[in-house]
């Protein structure tokens, strides 16, 4: 069980939370001019390193917010957003 | 004469409830709070003070934390959002916020005595030992979403949705027998 420490509740347990995938993922700007190959990798390529990924996450079961931590995929250590 | 009609999602269980102070010597009672009225308060922070001026009480900007004024108690559920317990009549008329009559959407189940604590650490992972006063918190119980506030010396109050209330009173009765 990861501990995840929500910015307005604190640390919660993680089957309080919902994930939300990589952060930072922006909306392209005009997608009508992206290929389905850029629209394809807009919509399903992530970044998925061995390592610490900027996630979002949403608090479900408590404040209902999202909001930003980075995870260590190795370690499942999570802290705050940098 | 109008009657009551009306029919609480626990009322059923009143005599099961009441059974408990009997069996544990009163260390811990528990005890439906039918028909509370429940108002959902969202203001943004412009609004924040006519909101709170409107409703005649004070709105908590702590997080997890509860203000009580008069027989009104109001709970922080997120930094625009807030559950306004007690109180009756209709819902004042927002101008630039938001409030909603949610009086249906969940009961309320109210723990007493020295044990209630302990029976919720059953199934809460929150240490709720280490609660100060006048807190709240959204949480699971039991795989249910609430809604608990604690008052001391030793209260707290469970509000759960009312298609999960029979079945967290039901784990509520179990967890008795293990104490
Ligand atoms: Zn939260």
């Amino acid at each position: 069980m990861m501990i995840i420490t929500c910015p307005w509740c604190g640390p919660r347990n993680e089957t309080e939370f919902h994930y939300g995938g990589e952060a930072g993922v922006a909306y392209p700007a005009d997608p009508g001019v992206l290929s389905d190959e850029e629209w394809g990798r807009f919509l399903f390529v992530r970044s998925n390193p061995k390592g610490v990924l900027h996630e979002r996450w949403s608090h479900n079961a408590g404040c209902r917010r999202w909001f930003s931590v980075h995870r260590d995929t190795v370690t499942h250590e999570v802290g705050p957003a940098r | 004469m109008t009657v009551d009609q009306r029919r609480s999602p626990l009322g059923g269980l009143a005599e099961e409830f009441a059974q408990i102070a009997v069996r544990t010597g009163g260390r811990l009672r528990i005890a439906e709070q039918p028909y509370l009225r429940q108002l959902n308060v969202r203001a943004g922070a412009d609004a924040l003070a006519a909101a709170a001026a409107t409703l005649g009480l004070a709105l908590p900007t702590t997080p997890n934390t509860v203000i009580r004024t008069g027989d009104l108690t109001a709970l922080w559920l997120g930094p625009d959002d807030w559950l306004v317990l007690g109180g009756q009549g209709p819902e004042p008329t927002p101008v630039g916020w938001g409030v909603v009559d949610v009086s249906a959407q969940r009961t309320a189940i109210v723990l007493s005595g020295p044990a209630a604590v302990g029976l919720l650490a059953h199934g809460c992972a929150l240490d709720l030992e280490r609660m100060g006063s006048d807190w709240c918190a959204q949480t699971m119980l039991a795989r249910a979403n609430v809604v608990l506030s604690g008052f001391p010396p030793d209260e707290i109050r469970v509000l759960v949705r009312a298609s999960f209330a029979s079945y967290l009173a039901s784990w509520l009765l179990d967890a008795v027998m293990a104490m």
